[in-house]
């Protein structure tokens, strides 16, 4: 495997933002910059639009996985298959129905947040 | 949990209950006070506070770890597509089926400010991964966390609801610092609420404003009693 780490996040102000699909943690700066390392397709870093609409300030919880695979912690939260870095534990927001359907249409697993 | 609107959060408390004096209130440090009081969270897992860290443990036996793994995995759950499907399958079952087993590294609890959680094998992990941390969390106690306990660490409580207009919040700063109000008006993109309560208006502070006197010193800390506005008391008082 030997995944390259996400970005780590270079400040943990108001301008973090959490990927709604994979959770992966950075600020809107390094999204806008790099898009997300798990999820390419998004195209962040070539509409910044983009970065806006698949990503959200409002999550809880944030957690630095060093090695996804052998995290227990990464496996509850099922962010094992993703790369190292630092993760939110949840957001509230679903990904938009336009970029829920380019995630079928790539096939790409897509889980909405759970409702309680 | 979401933690919808983060900067509001600075101020209000959620839930607001009647009775006042949450727990803690007066022991907690002051940076305590800065996040929101969420009960629900056993845990208290709070953004930019507890940071769960695995620590890198001989980089050289990475393959065979992930061998491992991949046959634990298979062994726990019959075949391999299973795990490659996790996020397909979102039932409660399956999720259960994530819960750690004694093969599964620990969670280990190290107080500090807060609290941190870290996941490693051995206490002496724990402790190496503190190292050069800003606050020196070597003296300070690290303890393992149950089994049973580590999922409800990483569990928090959605909160898609709030600061939904109507709601009603307590105020955590200032003035008006324990008092219940009730959110207006939701500015997503400002990530502000506004809010309607009664007032504190300190009247004498008014007319002194008014008449060009000195303004009170900030030792002379009054804080007016809440009160609905009369224009009477205010005409009264010689305010229009
Ligand atoms: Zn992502």
């Amino acid at each position: 495997m030997g995944t390259q780490p996400a970005q780590i996040p270079t400040s943990f102000g108001h301008e973090l933002r959490a990927c709604l699909r994979c959770r992966l943690v950075k600020t809107y700066d390094q999204f806008r910059e790099s898009g997300c390392e798990n999820c390419p397709f998004f195209k962040m870093d070539e509409d910044h639009e983009r970065v806006v609409d698949c990503t959200t300030p409002n999550f809880t919880g944030v957690i630095s996985v060093m090695d996804p695979t052998r995290s227990w912690a990464a496996r509850w939260l099922r962010i094992a298959r993703y790369v190292p870095g630092c993760y939110t534990l949840a957001v509230s927001e679903a990904l938009p129905e336009d970029l829920q359907n380019l995630c079928e249409d790539e096939h790409i697993p897509y889980a909405p947040p759970k409702r309680i | 949990m979401g933690s919808k609107r983060r900067a509001a959060s600075h101020f209000f408390e959620l839930e607001a209950d009647v009775d006042s004096d949450e727990e803690g209130d007066e022991e907690e440090s002051e940076a305590e006070d800065d996040f929101i009081e969420d009960a629900g969270v056993d845990s208290d897992f709070v953004l930019r506070r507890r940071q769960v860290i695995h620590p890198q443990i001989g980089e050289e036996e990475e393959e065979e770890d992930i061998d491992e793994f991949e046959r634990r995995i298979e062994e726990r759950y019959g075949r391999k597509s299973r795990y490659e499907e996790e996020e397909e399958d979102e039932t409660e079952v399956f999720q259960q089926a994530l819960l750690p087993t004694a093969t599964d590294s620990k969670l280990w609890m190290v107080k500090c400010a807060n609290y941190i959680y870290i996941e490693a094998d051995k206490e002496s992990q724990v402790r190496e991964a503190c190292k050069g941390m800003r606050h020196s969390f070597l003296k300070n106690k690290i303890a393992m966390v149950p089994n049973k306990e580590m999922s409800a660490v990483l569990s928090v409580k959605n909160r898609e609801t709030e600061f939904s207009k109507d709601s009603w919040v307590r105020l955590k700063t200032g003035n008006y610092r324990g008092d219940l109000a009730q959110i207006v008006n939701v500015d997503d993109i400002r990530q502000r609420v506004t809010v309607k309560l009664i007032p504190r208006i300190d009247f004498q502070a008014l007319i002194n404003k008014f008449e060009g006197n000195k303004p009170l010193t900030v030792s002379n800390k009054f804080c007016p009693p809440p009160r609905f506005w009369s224009a009477t008391k205010a005409k009264a008082l010689g305010i229009q």
